[in-house]
C-alpha cells in the first residue's frame, strides 16, 4: 500500500499530500529524523559499549546492527519521498561545480546528504565485517548441507571473503573492529547533531536552540534502544534465544534509557525556561503555544512518553518485566515519534506572523507511506533475522574460551577433511577440542624452537594472539592516513567550491570559512578513515576469495582449534610427540 | 616519624606558605588597588574549581553507576576533594560580599529577566544549591565504603548535571544578561567533569599508585572528554554563528574577532578540545606515567583558561592577566592541595588503623 501511495504522490505531486505553505516539512521529514534517530542505538550497543568492555552487548549487538542499517535505509528514502518529484534528487547530491551548478556547503541540507551517506556506508561495513566470522561459519555448515555449488553457501562464501579464523586474520580484524567502532561513535554524534542543525540554523521560533545537537543525539538513543526492546522481545520468543538474550540484557537496555530520559527531560525543560529568559516574544509566545494551545495534546503526551515512561525502569521489578519493558518501549517510539512531529510541524504551523498560521492534517498518502515503512523496516528486519546469525556467535563463543566441545562424528571429521583446498605449505596440523590445547601446544612449539606457526580458532584468543603476532597490525596507520587525508579532502572539496563560485551565503564575508566546513572535513575524515581501514584489513589479513590455505579445516569456524606447524620431514616424529601431550583430536601431516 | 609523615608535612607547609601568600594578595588588591579586577579573578576561580571539586567527587559516582570496577584502588584520589566542599561555599559567600564588582545586570531596572536575576534569589537559590550537591558529596562518600551506593551515585550524578547548570546560568551567562544559549549549563557542567578527570589523572599519577590499564582507562577517558567538550561548544558555536542574531553573537564577538582573546581562543581548540586527542593518540602516550601527567596539566592549565575566557571578555575586553589573578588562583590551588593532603594523610590513618585491627 505504501508503495502503491508513493507511486500515486510522485504521478500527481506532493499537492495529494495535506503539506502545503508554510507546513511544508511535516510527516516525511519527521519519519526521516525518526528513522535516523531508531539507528543510533545499534551503533551506541556495537561501537560505544564495545569500547568501553561491556560484555553484556554481545548477545544483542548483532540485532541491534542491523537495526542501524534498516533503519537508516529507510530514513533515506525519505528525502527522496520528500522530493515528491524523484528525478530531481540528482541536483542536490554534494559534488564540485559541474554545470554551472554549485554545491553550496554551508547549506545544512549538502551536510545532511554527506552526513547520511557517511553513516549508512560506515554503518553497513561494519555491520559486514562483524559478520565475516559467522558468515564463514555458516559457508562451511552450508557447504556440507547442500554443496559446494549451492547459492547460500556462495552467498556466504562472498559475505566471509575468505576468512579462516588464522591467528593472522584474528590479530587484524580486531584492530579492524576496533577502529571501526571508535570512527563510529563519534560518527553517530555527528549525525543526529547534523539532523538538528537543518532546523537549529534557521531563525525559526521552536528550532533555532543550541542545544539541539546534543537533544536530538540523546533523543535518539533514546528511541533506538526503545526499538531495540520493541524488536528483540519478540525475537528471542520466535527463536527461543531466552538462554543468550536474558533479562539482564534487557535490564541494562533499560537502565540506560532512565539516562536518555533524564538528558531529555533536562533539555525539555530549558527549551521553554531559555524561550522566557531571552525575553523574546516569538520564543515566548510558540513555548506558549506548544504548552497551552489545541497543539498541547501531542506536547505533554510526549514528555509523558519519552520521560515519565521510561521512569518506571527505576524499579528492577519494572526493567525485569517483559510486559512492561515492551510497553514503554512502544510509548518511546511513540513519544519519540511526536517529538520529531512537534517540533517540526509546531514551528512551521505557528511561526512568526499570525496571519500565517495553520493547522496541518496529515492526508491519506503521507499517512498510508508512513505505515507503508515502518512495515518496510520490519520486513527487512524479519528477512535478516531469517537468513542471517541474529547473534554474534564469534563473540558469544568467546564467553566459552577453555570449554572442552563434544566430540565429533567420525563422518562429519571425513566430510570436513574432504572440504579442504590444498595449496602448497607443508607440516602438521593438529585439531583441538579446546583453546586451553591450542595455547599450550603453541607455547610448547616456541620453546622447542619451532618459529612457523599458525593457529586456527572459530573466535579470537587474545593470548594466541600475543603468542604468535608480535608486530602490531599496521591497519591502524591506514585508518590514520585515510582519516588525515579524507579531513583534508573535505576541507578541500568545501573550500575550493566556495572559492570556484564565489560563493557568499548568509551575509558571511569570506567563503573559506572553517566553522560550517568542519562538517564536511569531519564526514571526509570519518568516511575515508573506515574506508581505508577496511581496505588495510583485507590486505594485511589475506582476505580474499582465492584458495584457502592447507591447513584450513572448515570446523575452525565453528568449534575446532587448529595449530599448524611448519617443519622438515625429519621433524615430523619429534613434532607429533611434543603435541601429544596435549590430547589433539587429531595430529593430520599436510 | 616516616618519610611519608615528613613528605606530607613538607607539602602541607609549603602550600600553606602559598595559600597565605595568595589570600594576602587578594587582601591587598581589594583594598589598594584594582579591586574590580580581583573580584572577577575570584569567580574565575570559583566557578573553575567548585566543580572541579565535585566533579571528582562525582567521577566514582558515575564509574559504580555504569557497573565500572577498574578504578577501585584510585578512587580515593578523586574522594580527596571531599574537603574542599567547606572552602567552596566560603568562597562562594566572599565572592557575593564583592557582586558589585561583577553582577553586571545589578541597577539595571529594566532588565527582562525580573525577579529571576533578583540579587538575594540569585544567592539564595546557588548556596541552596551548593548545600544540597556538597551533602550529596559526603553522603556518596561516606557510603561508598558500605558498597550501597547506587542510589546515592544516580542522585549525586543528575544534581550535578542541575547544580552547575544552574550555576552557569547565574554566575557566567548572567553576566550579560542578554545573552543566552540552551546548551551552555550542559557545556559547563561537561567541561567542570573535564577538569575533574584531568586532576584525578594528576593525583592518580602523583601518588604512584595508578597502574599502566589504569592511566590507559584515565587517557582514553581524557580523549573522550575532551571530544565530548569541543563538540558541546561546536554545537553552540554553529547555530550561533550561522544565523548572526546581535543578542546571540555578542558571546562569540569578542572572543573570535579581538585579536588578543583570538589567540586565547584558537589555544583553547589546540589544548583543550583537540589537544589530547592528538597527544594521546598512541597506546604508550596514555600508558607513560609522566607523560601522560604533562598532558593531564597541561589540560587543567588551559581549562582554567577557558573558564576566564568564559567571564573576562564579558566584562572588560582588555585581556589582562597579572598579580591579581596569580595570587588568588595560587591561593586556591594551595587550598585544594592542603585537603588533598589533610584526606590522603587521614586515609591513610584509617588504613593504618584498620589494618591495626
Amino acid at each position: 500500500m505504501g508503495i502503491l501511495f508513493w507511486t500515486y504522490q510522485t504521478r500527481m505531486g506532493l499537492g495529494v499530500t495535506g503539506l502545503n505553505i508554510p507546513v511544508g516539512w511535516s510527516p516525511y521529514i519527521t519519519n526521516f529524523v525518526f528513522w535516523i534517530g531508531i539507528g543510533h542505538a545499534g551503533t551506541l550497543i556495537s561501537a560505544i559499549l564495545f569500547l568501553v568492555r561491556s560484555r553484556w552487548r554481545i548477545a544483542i549487538a548483532r540485532s541491534a546492527e542491523a537495526m542501524t542499517v534498516f533503519a537508516v535505509i529507510t530514513a533515506a528514502m525519505f528525502p527522496l519521498i520528500h522530493l515528491g518529484r524523484l528525478w530531481v534528487f540528482y541536483y542536490i547530491l554534494p559534488y564540485p561545480s559541474q554545470r554551472q551548478l554549485w554545491p553550496n556547503f554551508v547549506s545544512p541540507l549538502v551536510w545532511d546528504v554527506c552526513a547520511v551517506f557517511t553513516y549508512m556506508t560506515v554503518s553497513i561495513v561494519f555491520w559486514l565485517v562483524g559478520l565475516i566470522p559467522d558468515a564463514a561459519a555458516a559457508r562451511e555448515i552450508n557447504r556440507q548441507l547442500h554443496g559446494i555449488s549451492s547459492f547460500r553457501a556462495w552467498v556466504y562464501r562472498i559475505m566471509s571473503i575468505g576468512w579462516t579464523g588464522s591467528s593472522r586474520q584474528w590479530h587484524h580484524f580486531g584492530r579492524s573492529y576496533l577502529f571501526f567502532a571508535a570512527l563510529a561513535t563519534p560518527l553517530v554524534i555527528s549525525v543526529h547533531s547534523i539532523v538538528s542543525w537543518d532546523f537549529a540554523v534557521s531563525n525559526l521560533p521552536g528550532w533555532h536552540t543550541t542545544i539541539f545537537a546534543p537533544y536530538f543525539v540523546a533523543g535518539a538513543i533514546h528511541s533506538g534502544l526503545a526499538m531495540v526492546l520493541v524488536l528483540l522481545i519478540p525475537l528471542r520468543r520466535l527463536f527461543k534465544l531466552e538462554r543468550l538474550i536474558t533479562f539482564d540484557h534487557f535490564e541494562s537496555v533499560a537502565k540506560i534509557m532512565i539516562v536518555t530520559a533524564l538528558i531529555v527531560g533536562y533539555a525539555y525543560l530549558l527549551e521553554p525556561f531559555i524561550a522566557w529568559y531571552s525575553g523574546g516574544i516569538y520564543e515566548k509566545q510558540f513555548a506558549m503555544f506548544r504548552a497551552f494551545s489545541w497543539f498541547s495534546i501531542l506536547y505533554w503526551l510526549m514528555i509523558l512518553f519519552n520521560v515519565f515512561a521510561p521512569l518506571v525502569f527505576l524499579f528492577k521489578a519494572a526493567r525485569r518485566n517483559i510486559k512492561t519493558l515492551l510497553i514503554v518501549g512502544i510509548l518511546v517510539n511513540a513519544g519519540m515519534w511526536l517529538e520529531r512531529f512537534v517540533i517540526i510541524t509546531g514551528s512551521l504551523a505557528h511561526d512568526f506572523m499570525p496571519h500565517n498560521w495553520t493547522v496541518y492534517i496529515p492526508r491519506l498518502p503521507e499517512t498510508m507511506i508512513t505505515i507503508g515503512q515502518f512495515c518496510l523496516f520490519l520486513f527487512m528486519f524479519f528477512l535478516f533475522a531469517k537468513y542471517l546469525p541474529t547473534i554474534a556467535l564469534s563473540d558469544q563463543k568467546e564467553l566459552t574460551a577453555g570449554f572442552l566441545y563434544e566430540p565429533q562424528s567420525e563422518e562429519y571429521i571425513s566430510k570436513a577433511q574432504q572440504a579442504r583446498i590444498r595449496t602448497q605449505d607443508k607440516g602438521i596440523l593438529a585439531v583441538f577440542q579446546s583453546s586451553d590445547g591450542l595455547i599450550q601446544s603453541i607455547k610448547k612449539m616456541r620453546e622447542n624452537g619451532f618459529y612457523g606457526l599458525e593457529a586456527f580458532s572459530p573466535f579470537k584468543i587474545e593470548e594466541v594472539n600475543s603468542l604468535l603476532q608480535t608486530r602490531k597490525s599496521p591497519v591502524r596507520i591506514w585508518t590514520l592516513i585515510g582519516a588525515i587525508f579524507g579531513c583534508i579532502g573535505g576541507f578541500w572539496l568545501a573550500i575550493g567550491s566556495a572559492y570556484v563560485n564565489s560563493l557568499h551565503v548568509g551575509g558571511k564575508f569570506t567563503p573559506a570559512t572553517y566553522i560550517p566546513y568542519c562538517i564536511i572535513g569531519f564526514e571526509g575524515l570519518i568516511l575515508i578513515g573506515a574506508l581505508s581501514n577496511l581496505a588495510g584489513m583485507i590486505f594485511h589479513a589475506r582476505l580474499g576469495w582465492g584458495k584457502m590455505p592447507a591447513a584450513f579445516d572448515p570446523r575452525f569456524t565453528r568449534d575446532r582449534f587448529g595449530l599448524f606447524i611448519d617443519c622438515v620431514p625429519e621433524q615430523i616424529p619429534n613434532v607429533k610427540q611434543l603435541l601429544s601431550s596435549f590430547n589433539p583430536e587429531q595430529i593430520n601431516d599436510i | 616519624m616516616t618519610s611519608e609523615d615528613n613528605r606530607f608535612k613538607a607539602g602541607f607547609y609549603i602550600w600553606c606558605l602559598i595559600c597565605v601568600f595568595g589570600i594576602a594578595g587578594f587582601i591587598y588588591y581589594i583594598n589598594y588597588s584594582d579591586q574590580s579586577r580581583a573580584w572577577r579573578a575570584m569567580l574565575v576561580n570559583f566557578i573553575f574549581w567548585t566543580p572541579l571539586a565535585c566533579g571528582m567527587i562525582v567521577w566514582p559516582a558515575l564509574i559504580k553507576l555504569s557497573n565500572g570496577v577498574w578504578s577501585k584502588q584510585i578512587e580515593r584520589f578523586a574522594f580527596s576533594a571531599i574537603y574542599f566542599g567547606p572552602i567552596s561555599i566560603i568562597s562562594f559567600i566572599i565572592l557575593w560580599t564583592g557582586r558589585a564588582h561583577w553582577t553586571a545586570w545589578r541597577g539595571y531596572e529594566t532588565i527582562h529577566q525580573g525577579f529571576w536575576l533578583n540579587s538575594k534569589f540569585v544567592f539564595i537559590r546557588d548556596i541552596i544549591a551548593l548545600f544540597i550537591i556538597w551533602i550529596l558529596c559526603v553522603l556518596f562518600f561516606s557510603r561508598s565504603r558500605r558498597q550501597a551506593s547506587t542510589k546515592i551515585a544516580g542522585w549525586l550524578c543528575f544534581v550535578y548535571a542541575i547544580v552547575f547548570t544552574l550555576i552557569s546560568f547565574d554566575m557566567v551567562m548572567a553576566l550579560d544578561p542578554k545573552w543566552f544559549s540552551t546548551l551552555f549549563g550542559g557545556y559547563f557542567f561537561v567541561s567542570g567533569m573535564y577538569a575533574a578527570l584531568a586532576f584525578w589523572t594528576i593525583l592518580s599519577i602523583i601518588s604512584g599508585q595508578a597502574s599502566a590499564e589504569q592511566r590507559h582507562d584515565l587517557g582514553k577517558l581524557i580523549v573522550a572528554l575532551s571530544l565530548l567538550t569541543g563538540y558541546l561548544m561546536y554545537s553552540q558555536l554553529l547555530p550561533i554563528w550561522y544565523e548572526d542574531f546581535e543578542e546571540e553573537i555578542r558571546f562569540f564577538l569578542p572572543r573570535l574577532t579581538i585579536t588578543y582573546w583570538r589567540y586565547v581562543s584558537a589555544l583553547l581548540v589546540l589544548t583543550v578540545y583537540l589537544g589530547p586527542l592528538v597527544l594521546l593518540l598512541t597506546r604508550s602516550s596514555k600508558r607513560s606515567p609522566g607523560y601522560l601527567m604533562a598532558v593531564a596539566i597541561l589540560v587543567l592549565v588551559c581549562l582554567w583558561i577557558e573558564r576566564w575566557w568564559e567571564v573576562i571578555p564579558t566584562l572588560n575586553w582588555r585581556l589582562s592577566f597579572g598579580l591579581a589573578e596569580a595570587s588568588i588562583t595560587a591561593a586556591f590551588l594551595s587550598a585544594f592541595m592542603i585537603c588533598v593532603i589533610l584526606f590522603n594523610k587521614r586515609e591513610l590513618i584509617v588504613k593504618g588503623n584498620n589494618h591495626g585491627n
